[in-house]
């Protein structure tokens, strides 16, 4: 599992990149032996780091977007939910 | 009214058969009897009958077992009435037959699923209807379909699955068939809800608090609830249950303090949430859950027990129950 880590708009337009990727990679789902549109609206929400960077997990098989970097890990702020 | 002579028949049809040789003699009506001859009565056991015949779910006729003296049992008859032709009736028990209970999700009903990707986007509460939903990929579960003892599962990590869940003002218990593999790797656990917390706890361990309400409205800490493996071992992680707030179910690291603090207003309407990262960015451990009943009020014993019975007995693990458990040759049945 990686990172994908930038600004907050770098991130943002990974995220949207990721995205559409998925979707091209996964245009349905399953439900039992129904094949109906994946319900997915988002490939992962940007979370800030401690070091005040954004972050999303790195969708696999893309390559790094531009105005991003990739780490293997990273600490997040915490933040209740 | 005319009288029917057999012996001067000379020819009869029954059925468009013709029937060349009849013998006299008293009629004898068998009535079948059925049994469950292979697994626990859950899905996948085998039900046998004394004598071929019509198989009926909750008086329904079962499809592809018309005259036959098995019947293989499916997930979706789970709960039903089987008998054969008119056979005496064998009923498990299950979930849905516990009127306290709100919230009962099984990774085995593939038609409560909604899968994108092997990950688990929705699933439906075979109670309440209500779906358990996560729309971004990155947070939804993993499906397995033979990860717990060859049995579906999910396993979360940073990952949430939540929805509402009309609990009124009242207190909410729950039990859950997961596996808290970063803690305890490999260990299927049953997690009991125990009155009294146990001595040899260690001090790492997080409890499950619950809050009950008073008749003001405010919320007082209630019983500890400790999550506690089949086996007699202490566990693992924890979860809490905060009424009027949320709810989470396979939370892992939450610390002890925000455990303790009750939700700030009483609402009528509390949010389900499994896999509750809580605080930061990631569970600390991997949770992976295969069933999980929620419900509101007071769960006696005898109830606890047979959930405990039938999640032990639909996934193959009452090896894993206490010697002294009540289901742990038998699982719970209502007829």
């Amino acid at each position: 599992m990686s990172y994908w880590v930038g600004s907050k708009s770098s991130v943002e337009d990974a995220n949207i990149l990721a995205y559409k990727t998925y979707m091209i990679d996964n245009p349905v789902a399953y439900q039992n032996d129904k094949i109906v549109d994946n319900p997915t609206t988002a490939w992962d929400t940007p979370s800030q780091t401690v070091d005040g960077s954004w972050a999303i997990l790195a969708y696999s098989g893309m390559n790094v977007p531009y105005g991003c970097f990739e780490v293997d890990s990273i600490e997040f702020v915490e933040t209740n939910s | 009214m005319p009288k029917l002579d057999l012996t001067k028949a000379t020819r009869i049809k029954v059925a468009g058969g013709e029937i060349s040789r009849l013998k006299v003699g008293p009629a004898i009506w068998i009535r079948p009897i059925i049994s469950i001859t292979s697994g626990t009565g859950y899905a996948g056991s085998v039900y046998t009958s004394t004598v071929a015949g019509q198989w009926y779910a909750n008086g329904v006729a079962i499809s592809g077992y018309e005259n036959t003296t098995t019947y293989v049992q499916t997930i979706a008859n789970e709960s039903a009435v089987i008998r054969c032709c008119a056979s005496n009736t064998i009923q498990m028990w299950t979930p849905e037959a516990l009127v306290s209970a709100v919230e009962y999700l099984d990774l085995r009903r593939s038609d409560a699923l909604t899968l994108a990707a092997g990950r688990v986007a929705s699933i439906v509460n075979l109670i309440g209807g209500q779906a358990r939903s996560q729309n971004t990929a990155s947070a939804q579960p993993v499906y397995n379909s033979t990860g717990l003892n060859g049995l579906p599962m999910m396993t979360g990590s940073n990952s949430l699955l939540s929805g509402n869940l009309d609990t009124g003002n009242q207190s909410v218990w729950r039990v859950s068939l997961a596996l808290m593999s970063g803690v305890t790797a490999g260990r299927p656990v049953i997690e009991l809800n125990r009155a009294t917390p146990d001595s040899t706890t260690p001090s790492t361990f997080r409890p499950m608090h619950v809050f009950s309400s008073t008749a003001t409205g405010a919320y007082v800490a209630g019983t500890t609830v400790q999550t506690v493996v089949t086996d007699g071992t202490p566990v693992i992680g924890h979860s809490r249950i905060v009424i009027g707030g949320s709810i989470s179910v396979g939370s892992a690291s939450v610390a002890d303090s925000s455990i303790a603090t009750p939700a700030a207003t009483l609402t009528n309407r509390s949010t389900v949430t499994y896999f509750n990262r809580a605080s930061g960015g990631i569970l600390s451990v991997g949770v992976s859950m295969a069933q999980v009943v929620i419900g509101t009020g007071e769960l006696s014993v005898a109830d606890q027990q047979r959930i405990e019975g039938f999640m032990a007995h639909s996934y193959g693990l009452s090896a894993l129950l206490p010697t002294a458990h009540p289901y742990k040759t038998n699982a719970p049945r209502i007829l």
